[in-house]
């Protein structure tokens, strides 16, 4: 049988994606405070009463319900369906999470993490190291992030910024060359 | 501060960055790719901004994936060096936007292993954030959407069934519509036409009631086209008129194009040749006026069916020398210029169904560009 699928497969589907920010309307900072004290309480009873999460754990996950509703809350429809289905599922993934967490024991020593043993003399070298990755270009901070903060090879780098592989091997070395100049104090390039 | 205080400084911050975003945002979608290459202005480093370039990209990924791909991009390094005043929640819920931004620039340009690498990375950025829930389910249909186009269906369908369940329970219905509609394509990629159909009838009254005339139209769109597929020719141009009159209400002249395309193979398929040569012939001059070579080219193939299947071997010879000509002038692939090519050769004694599996041949193309072309057994 033929199939009729004439047009480019994609277009229609991403017309009806690109819909749910088309409606959006601005609710007001007043609004929005309202609406949480309005559910905050609600939203921390869920959590302590159907999933025994203590109380001061379930304040910071209705809060960061809140925090996540704050950047979506122009696309929702069901403000009050919207924070009960997010905190269950806050809920649920927090006690998934403490299941497969182990306490350290009472008496136990809490060793520092080696990896801040020399924290104090590290701080000025991760300073400047932060002010040379902020003062690159964008293309050049994102080439490498992707390959010295998310560990990326140089085939993969290619491939997310749509380019050659011999390109983002030049891109990642050009990048860090313009990093270390920075960080020794060079100025714009 | 309290914790009501600090949400309501938020909220009262947002708003203003969104204020100042709004002004920012048309001067860099002139041209995004410069500002990649300059330096990060501070005034930019805001949430607002990355929200604002999100939204440019999505609007810019029809136009120009291009375009919308550079725009992510900066959306995303400004997303990543957003200042750590902002709650870690919200930093980590906008950084996983702005991937998901890139990564459907990259769909759209049909690079699925770059889509799917920059999911990657919006995963793990909200991996552990118990209250993103909604966010995973979205990030979760954008893998499902590109893994549907890389022929990974039942991966897709796993994803989808995820993401509708989150969405119903959080009653968002437009994204649970979204999620039937691309159930409904899935189904109907794999051949399973009443599935698809079903799905496809699920949207309709969600998107009417959310007045949401976009995802109508792709609902009524493809609803026309599995019913085509399924042999219900009524039911399909039905559906495809309803679709059809929405994009002309949305004044989406692309769109309205390519239904009369859907509608004309429709036709093709009923064996309603006459029909179908009337429709297929508007639909590739107005492609063309529209500055479409490659789907007119397409649509083209389709026409040339039809004639073949009317024995108008000259007419379809004379089409298929001039697509082969528009295909070298627009410097399309080489792959489809060759299988364009035998076409014309063949012209006199191919029949319609050397037409169709070169059709067919040229639209698989379009996902896997190293296709190699294998002429169509003429004596079959």
């Amino acid at each position: 049988m033929r199939m009729a699928q004439s047009s480019n497969r994609s277009y229609t589907l991403d017309y009806g994606l690109m819909s749910v920010h088309l409606s959006a309307e601005t609710r007001s900072d007043g609004e929005l405070a309202a609406t949480y004290e309005a559910h905050f309480d609600l939203l921390v009873g869920i959590a302590v009463s159907r999933f025994g999460i203590d109380r001061a754990d379930a304040e910071t996950l209705a809060h960061e319900v809140f925090l996540a509703f704050l950047t979506c809350v122009d696309r929702i429809n069901d403000q009050r369906a919207w924070l009960v289905s997010a905190i269950f599922n806050a809920s649920k993934n927090y006690v998934r999470r403490a299941q497969r967490t182990e306490p350290l024991p009472e008496d136990g020593r809490d060793p520092a993490d080696p990896r801040y043993a020399r924290a104090g003399q590290q701080w000025p070298d991760v300073l400047a190291a932060r002010e040379a990755f902020a003062r690159l270009t964008p293309r050049c901070q994102l080439a490498l992030r992707l390959r010295h903060l998310e560990g990326y090879t140089i085939p993969e780098i290619a491939t997310i910024l749509g380019t050659t592989s011999k390109y983002a091997a030049k891109l990642v070395g050009r990048c860090l060359d313009q990093a270390q100049r920075r960080y020794g104090g060079g100025g714009a390039s | 501060m309290s914790r009501l205080e600090e949400f309501a400084r938020l909220a009262r911050q947002l708003e203003a960055e969104r204020r100042d975003a709004a002004k920012a945002v048309p001067l860099i979608v002139t041209d995004p790719e410069r500002f990649l290459d300059e330096p990060l202005r501070r005034e930019w480093l805001t949430l607002g901004m990355v929200e604002a370039l999100c939204s440019a990209a999505r609007t810019e990924l029809v136009r120009s994936p291009e375009r919308s791909l550079h725009i992510a991009q900066l959306a995303t390094t400004i997303a990543e060096a957003l200042v750590e005043s902002y709650p870690r929640l919200i930093r980590v819920q906008v950084q996983a936007q702005a991937w998901k931004a890139m990564s459907n620039a990259h769909r759209l340009a049909s690079r699925h292993p770059a889509a799917l690498l920059a999911l990657d990375v919006a995963d793990r950025r909200i991996a552990d954030e118990p209250a993103l829930a909604h966010d995973r389910a979205t990030l979760a249909l954008a893998r499902a959407i590109t893994l549907r186009e890389m022929d990974r269906t039942a991966e897709a369908l796993l994803l989808l069934e995820g993401s509708r369940e989150v969405f119903r329970n959080h009653r968002d219905l437009r994204q649970v519509a979204q999620c039937d509609l691309v159930i409904g394509m899935t189904h109907h990629r794999t051949g399973r036409f009443a599935e698809a159909r079903q799905a496809f009838m699920r949207v309709i009254p969600v998107a009417r009631a959310e007045d949401d005339l976009h995802t109508m139209a792709a609902a009524y769109n493809n609803l026309g086209r599995a019913a085509a597929d399924a042999g219900d020719l009524n039911a399909s141009v039905d559906a495809l008129q309803q679709a059809r009159s929405i994009f002309r209400e949305l004044e989406m002249p692309t769109e309205i194009a390519r239904t009369n395309w859907s509608i004309g193979v429709a036709q093709l398929s009923a064996a309603r040749f006459d029909s179908a040569i009337g429709m297929l012939s508007e639909v590739r001059a107005e492609l063309l006026k529209l500055g479409m070579p490659e789907e007119a080219g397409l649509a083209g193939v389709d026409l040339i069916e039809a004639l073949l299947a009317t024995n108008a071997r000259a007419a379809a010879r004379d089409l298929a020398v001039t697509i082969v000509e528009e295909f070298r002038n627009a410097r399309l692939n080489e792959r489809a210029l060759q299988a364009l090519s035998y076409l014309r050769e063949t012209a006199d004694v191919a029949t319609a169904e050397t037409a169709h599996q070169i059709g067919t041949y040229l639209r698989r193309l379009t996902n896997e560009p190293a296709l190699l072309f294998v002429a169509p057994d003429r004596n079959r």
